[in-house]
This record gives C-alpha cells, sequence and structure tokens, in this order.
C-alpha cells in the first residue's frame, strides 16, 4: 500500500513537488506520467524515505516515511532512473551484496539470486562483471536487485528502457506477475504504451503537480470528452437516410461510412444499430475509436502549458 | 550492535574489494611500496654519508626518521583520492541511490567508506616503513629509537584517518568528481604545513612536544569524524545541485544573522543613495539617528540571545582559564626556586613604571591604541587557529594566555613579593574588563567547534559556519572588542600608577 497526501518538496525557493496525493493499493499498479524535471524522481525519493517532505506526510507498506524510514526502505524495491550496478562486481556479487544489506540469510540469498538470473536470463553471465554488460542486461541485473528482497512495495523508474523486445515482454510479465501477488507498484515512465498496458491508474505530474489521476478511461472521458465510434458500412447508401435517426450526432463521414460521439454508448449503441437496420443500411461493422494514453498525456500537456488545467 | 557492525563492515568490504580490483589505484600503491622505501634507504645512505664528512653526525641521526615519516606519508596520498570520490563518484555513477534506498544507515555508508578508505593505504604505508627498516638494517644503518618508530606510525595512522575523513566530507558536500578534486587543496594545504612542522619537530629532536602534535591531530581527526557524522545525510547527498559558491546568498544570510534584519543600515542605504545621485529618501541626520537608535534593539535582539546561546562554552572557558592560572601557579611556584629581587631591580621597576605613567620614560612607552590593538590581535589570533580546529586551538592560546597570568603571580611570590597586591593592583583594575572580553571571544570560537560537529538535520555545514561567525562578530564588536579598548585605557592611564606605588 501507498499512500500520501499534500506530499511536498521545497529546495529553497523551487519547489519541486507540490500537494501530490495518491492512493496505490496492493495488486495495483500506477504508472506516473510526466517531463523530465516534472518531480517524478523527487516524489519516488520521499516515498523511500531518502528526501524528507517539506509538508505532507507519506505511507508506505504500512510506514510512515519520515517517521519509519528504515522499515519503509526495507520494504520497498526500488528501481533508480541510472542503473546504478557497480561496475567491478559480477552479478552473483553485486546480488550477494544487496542480499546482505537486506539482512537476507545466505540459503535464502543463494535461492533468491538463482531464481532471479534465471528469470531474467543472466544465469550465463552471472560470473562475468557487470561493467562487461550490455545495457538491458544492466537492467534487468538493477531490476533484480530490487525484487531480491521480495518487497511489498515496488518503485521503478523506466523499468523497460534500453531493453530489447523480448526482454521488455519479460520484464512487463514479471510486473504483471508482481501486481497479481499483492505488491504496490509504481512506475514512472515515458513509454506510454508500456503505462497504458501495465497501469491500473495514471497520475500526470507537471511542474511538482498531479494535475490529472484516474483510470485511463477516466482521464479519456475528462480529457478528450465522450467516446467515438466509427460506423463502416457496405456501399449504396446515403447520408441523409441517417436524418432520420434520432439522437444521432455524427461528427464526420468518412470514406466508408461516419463517426460519431456517444455519452452513454451501452444505451445509444444498441438502438442506434436497429434503427440502422430498419433504415436498410449496410452496417459491416461498428467500433469504438480508439484513444491512446498518448492522445490523452499530450492533451494534458497542451492544457497545461496554456493553464487550462 | 554485532548486526550494525555487519552491516557498516559490509559497506567497507565491497568497497575494498572494488579498490583491490582497479589497477589505478593498486599500480601506483605497488610502485610506491616496492620503490620508494628502497629510494629513501639509498637517501639516508648517502645523505647520512655526506653530512658525516662534516661532523653533521646530529643531522644524520635526525634523517632517519624524517625518511621514515616521508616514506609511510607517501602511500597515504593514495586516500585522498580513493576517499574524494566516495560518495561523490557514486553520485555521479549513480550507485550511491540503490543504497541510500536501502535500509543501511547514514552512519554504517559513512564509517564504512571511512575504514575502507583509511585500510589500504595505511596498510600501503606500513608495509613500507617495514620495507625502510629492512633497508635500514641491511645497510647497517641504526634504527630511530623505540619511541620515535611508535610516533611515526601513530602519526601516520592519524593522518590517514585525518585526510581520508576530510575528504569524505568534500566528497559529502561536493557536487561532481571535478569539483570535490578542487577543492582537495583545502586538504592538502593544511596536511602539508602538518608535515613541515612535524619534519621541524624530528630536525630538533624534541620528541616531547612531537607526542604533543600527534595528540593534536588526533583529536582534531576525531573532530573532523565527528563533522561528518554530524552533517552526512542522504537528503544533502541527493538534494544539493547548485555547483558555485554563491557570495550573495552567503553575505546575504551572514547580515541576517548578524543584525537580525535583511535591510542594509539606514546610513549605508543613504550612502548608496548619494552614489547613485538619488537624493530622494532619508536625510544623513535621520539615517544615522536610525542607525542608533537601533543599536539598542540589536544587543537585545541579537548579542545577550548569543550570549545565552553559547552559555556552556563561555562556563567550559571560565573553567579552563581558571585551571590554567592554577596549574601555571602551581607548576612555577614548584620549579622555579631561590630567586631573589635585588633593590636595584625593584627601583629600575619602579622607574620604568614612573616613565610610562609620565612619558618620561628611556622609550618604553604604553599607548592605549598599542595595548588594543595588542590584544585584538590575540582574539584575532585566537578565531583563526580555533575556525580550522574546531575550537580547540582556541582553546589552546586562550589557556596559554590565562597560564601566563598564572605564572607571572607564582614567580613574584619566589621573589618574595605578595601575588595577591600584583594581581589586585597589576591585574584586575583593566582585568576586569580585559578578561571577560577574551573569555567571550575565545568562547564564540568553541562554541563554533561545538556547534559544527554537532548534528543537525535542518543546516548544512555552510549554514551553521555562517551563523555561527555572525555570533562570533555579535559578540566581537557588541562586547569583547569595547571591553578591551575599556582594558586599554585602564591599562595606560590607571595600572601603571597603581603598580607604581606598589613598588614604592
Amino acid at each position: 500500500m501507498i499512500e500520501s497526501e499534500d506530499l511536498t518538496k521545497h529546495f529553497g525557493t523551487f519547489k519541486a513537488v507540490e500537494g501530490v496525493n495518491i492512493n496505490v493499493r496492493p495488486g495495483e499498479v500506477l504508472a506516473l506520467l510526466g517531463q523530465n524535471g516534472a518531480g517524478k524522481t523527487t516524489t519516488v525519493r520521499m516515498l523511500t524515505s531518502i528526501l524528507l517532505p517539506t509538508r505532507g506526510w507519506g505511507r508506505v507498506a504500512g510506514y510512515d516515511v519520515v517517521e519509519n524510514p528504515a522499515k519503509v526502505r526495507a520494504s520497498v524495491g526500488v528501481l533508480t532512473e541510472m542503473h546504478g550496478l557497480y561496475s567491478r562486481m559480477t552479478a552473483i556479487e553485486y546480488l550477494d551484496f544487496f542480499g546482505q544489506v537486506y539482512s537476507l540469510d545466505a540459503n535464502r540469498r543463494k535461492k533468491r539470486i538463482d531464481e532471479l538470473l534465471s528469470y531474467f536470463g543472466l544465469a550465463e553471465a552471472a560470473k562475468r562483471r557487470s561493467g562487461e554488460y550490455s545495457k538491458g542486461m544492466r537492467q534487468k541485473l538493477a531490476l533484480a536487485r530490487a525484487l531480491i528482497h521480495e518487497p511489498p512495495v515496488l518503485l521503478l523508474d523506466e523499468p523497460t528502457s534500453a531493453m530489447d523486445p523480448e526482454s521488455a515482454q519479460l520484464v512487463r510479465n514479471e510486473i504483471g506477475r508482481l501486481k497479481s501477488s499483492q505488491r504496490s507498484i509504481i512506475i514512472c515512465t515515458h513509454n506510454l504504451l508500456e503505462a497504458e498496458m501495465l497501469a491500473d491508474k495514471i497520475a500526470i505530474i507537471y511542474r511538482g503537480r498531479v494535475l490529472l489521476q484516474g483510470t485511463l478511461e477516466q482521464l479519456r472521458q475528462k480529457l478528450l470528452g465522450a467516446p467515438e465510434y466509427e460506423v463502416t458500412l457496405a456501399g449504396g447508401w446515403n447520408p441523409q437516410q441517417l436524418d432520420s435517426i434520432s439522437g444521432l450526432k455524427v461528427a464526420h463521414f468518412t470514406e466508408t461510412g461516419f463517426r460519431y460521439v456517444v455519452e452513454n454508448p451501452t444505451e445509444t449503441n444498441p438502438a442506434l444499430v436497429r434503427a440502422l437496420i430498419e433504415q436498410n443500411m449496410p452496417v459491416v461493422a461498428v467500433q469504438q475509436v480508439s484513444r491512446s494514453l498518448e492522445q490523452v498525456y499530450l492533451k494534458a500537456m497542451t492544457l497545461a502549458t496554456e493553464g487550462a488545467l | 550492535m554485532k548486526e550494525q557492525l555487519r552491516l557498516t563492515w559490509l559497506v567497507a568490504r565491497r568497497e575494498l574489494t572494488d579498490q583491490m580490483r582497479d589497477w589505478r589505484i593498486l599500480l601506483p600503491m605497488g610502485i610506491l611500496i616496492l620503490f620508494f622505501p628502497y629510494l629513501m634507504n639509498y637517501t639516508a645512505l648517502q645523505a647520512i654519508d655526506f653530512v658525516n664528512e662534516y661532523g653533521g653526525n646530529l643531522i644524520a641521526e635526525r634523517i632517519v626518521p624524517f625518511l621514515l615519516m616521508v616514506v609511510g606519508f607517501f602511500p597515504v596520498t593514495v586516500s585522498l583520492i580513493v576517499a574524494l570520490e566516495a560518495f561523490v563518484g557514486e553520485k555521479e555513477r549513480g550507485t550511491i541511490e540503490p543504497m541510500l534506498s536501502s535500509p543501511l544507515a547514514d552512519w554504517h555508508m559513512y564509517v564504512g567508506k571511512l575504514t575502507a578508505g583509511s585500510l589500504v593505504p595505511l596498510a600501503a604505508s606500513y608495509i613500507s616503513i617495514a620495507l625502510y627498516l629492512l633497508g635500514l638494517m641491511l645497510q647497517n644503518i641504526p634504527f630511530p629509537p623505540l619511541d620515535v618508530l611508535v610516533q611515526m606510525l601513530l602519526l601516520t595512522a592519524v593522518q590517514t584517518v585525518l585526510m581520508v575523513s576530510a575528504a569524505i566530507i568534500i566528497s559529502t558536500q561536493s557536487t561532481s568528481v571535478r569539483a570535490a578534486n578542487l577543492l582537495a587543496s583545502f586538504i592538502v594545504i593544511p596536511v602539508a604545513l602538518l608535515i613541515q612542522g612535524e619534519s621541524a619537530l624530528i630536525f630538533w629532536g624534541d620528541t616531547e612536544i612531537l607526542w604533543l602534535a600527534i595528540l593534536g591531530v588526533a583529536i582534531v581527526t576525531g573532530l573532523i569524524v565527528r563533522l561528518g557524522l554530524a552533517h552526512f545525510q542522504r537528503e544533502a547527498l541527493l538534494g544539493r545541485e547548485i555547483d558555485m559558491l554563491n557570495l550573495r546568498w552567503a553575505f546575504g544570510a551572514f547580515w541576517a544573522s548578524f543584525s537580525g534584519s535583511a535591510a542594509a543600515p539606514a546610513g549605508l542605504r543613504w550612502l548608496a543613495n548619494r552614489l547613485r545621485k538619488n537624493t530622494v529618501g532619508q536625510r544623513l541626520p535621520k539615517a544615522i539617528g536610525e542607525d542608533l537608535a537601533g543599536i539598542k534593539t540589536w544587543y537585545i535582539n541579537q548579542v545577550f540571545p548569543a550570549v545565552r546561546r553559547m552559555a556552556l562554552s563561555i562556563w567550559l572557558t571560565v573553567g579552563l582559564g581558571a585551571l590554567a592560572i592554577l596549574f601555571s601557579y602551581l607548576f612555577v611556584s614548584a620549579q622555579v626556586r631561590g630567586l631573589t629581587l635585588s633593590a636595584d631591580a625593584l627601583n629600575e621597576t619602579a622607574n620604568t613604571l614612573q616613565g610610562m605613567i609620565t612619558g618620561n620614560g628611556d622609550g618604553f612607552s604604553l599607548s592605549v591604541a598599542y595595548l588594543f590593538f595588542n590584544n585584538l590581535r590575540a582574539e584575532i589570533l585566537i578565531l583563526f587557529f580555533g575556525m580550522f580546529s574546531f575550537g580547540v586551538g582556541a582553546v589552546l592560546i586562550y589557556g596559554l594566555n590565562f597560564a601566563l597570568i598564572g605564572g607571572v603571580l607564582a614567580a613574584m611570590k619566589v621573589i618574595g613579593l605578595s601575588p595577591w597586591l600584583i594581581f589586585l593592583t597589576g591585574i584586575l583594575p583593566h582585568g576586569v574588563f580585559e578578561l571577560p572580553s577574551i573569555i567571550l571571544a575565545s568562547a564564540a570560537v568553541l562554541h563554533m567547534g561545538v556547534r559544527m560537529v554537532t548534528p543537525n538535520a535542518r543546516e548544512s555545514i555552510g549554514e551553521v559556519l555562517i551563523h555561527t561567525s555572525a555570533d562570533w562578530l555579535k559578540i566581537a564588536i557588541g562586547l569583547a572588542f569595547p571591553l578591551l579598548f575599556i582594558a586599554a585605557f585602564i591599562e595606560t592611564y590607571i595600572t601603571p600608577i597603581l603598580l607604581y606605588n606598589f613598588f614604592q
């Protein structure tokens, strides 16, 4: 569980983070999106008890970030923006070092190291120094470090950056598995497709403030308005036939049909399809026009820059 | 406790493993260990042969321990490079954040890195010393005395920890390895001066003072380690992103702390307006009046609270002063015996005092300015030595000043004069003002050192230095310097009359 209220961090007169309220329940993934320097890393650092909040509070795995910093840090697995590996240590030595830092006994350390290296495909390179690793291998080793002590909370900064598609898929699968084992996870990422795939909730942070927060659908509704549907028709129909269908607001016509906006698709769409068929219109398909997280994010940024959000 | 030590050693062991795998550390260390002792053996042999030709046996004798110190010191210099990048290097490479996100406490990391930074260079240094001694044995050059040998081994150890701990502080306060390397001169220069001083002591052959020097370096090293522990914080490592000396901010903070207000004095504002040829604003008499009226407020809101803040330091300083007087009085009384003051000497003293009173002496006369600036210089010296030694240097100079009083009084007793009467006529009249002045000025410097080594999560080292320097200046301008001036006036015009009457 990750909670914060009015979490704020000022560096002198610079307001890095201002009044952040978040709530990530066990089994939930929150994607923290924002430009570079928006305050994502500072927020994560406060939730890891590295930085003291100027105002507000945060609670991670039940521990207050100010009152119980050691317990917070013991409960969190952190993947930092820079992988942070010691280049002259082998993967085994590196994971063993952090296993000892987290006070795992020798048997458990060995078991976890074997499991993680094998899962991330690093077993063969386990005795090579990490300085010789490719970027993707380093990222996987850093992720393995974050998971070594099986923490209930994970704070992951760009978890799949620099990875090849197969490795990225592997990491996404692992995050999915961790989510289903009731971990609370925050992902800071610029990879919006990944955020869309993994996140249950999304928070968009701009100049230290959380502008918007909610499920992807809630953000779509709020920023892009009601959903748009596209009707694909076979040839031989007349646009004037649509005039007699009450409640239909055509947004625009396409080469093969038209698009319309609907506030309540579950009620409106069946009636509309019936009306189209009654009008003898050759309906081939009715489908929602996809609206990606990227559109939502870019719209949010535009509105924020204009001061409209 | 066992768990705490395990975690500290874990950090140290990782660092040590890293060092032992880095050829850039191992190679120079190896060269210094293998080549340098041989070179110093050769140098010792040649130097001894050379000075013996001219009968300089004493110099030859002292060259051996001096070169021993040199042999021990050179491998230690490598520690500086390792320690300087201990934190800031990890920050630059991004390896620090996983450590900071772990359950390790701040002090586990600090002490772990301090241990690792000191161990390898110290081991290299001791191996070098052993090889040097082996070389001496093979060349039939006599070993230095055992106490000198122990001194050199201890000196090498405390200097290593001194350099490493100072470098780690620089590393925690820097934003880049480059900045840390540039700041290293703040370690190199004092250590170079220290080595020169130690060399002089070795050639001088005064092992007792060398013991004291080792003790002094050990105390300062302990205080630097304490300073590092007090100010090492995760927050400071990642929160500090600005890599420049903000003099404007520093001066503003100092002025606000000193005056209690961010605004400049009215007189200065008037002057600034004049310089800008701006005739609008306060007139000079009004501006001066405003500043004068503000003095009382300044005393109430700034000076007296500063005195209250440093109450503990003041009591400590008073206690140390009393002890210094007592010990020197007892020491001189016990050591100096059988002295008498002849009637001629007594007359001569009386004549000198009469000359000072009338101004018709044989060239020696006192003036208020002379005495004031002489004592002012002493208080500035106390500040200077105290600032660079966490108050230790200040306390030493202060103690010596007070010891002089005890020594003089004891000497008076030995020659048959009443120390009480000397104290009442020659010291007390101006001492009533001079002694509180020196006590306050020294206590303010001691307070500076105490505040520096006291853990404080709300202030950085720079902020503590600014606030305590402002406190020192408040005490100096508000109390110590005016008291010195009054003391100088009394010492010039009243004390000689009282003393003259006493000697008559």
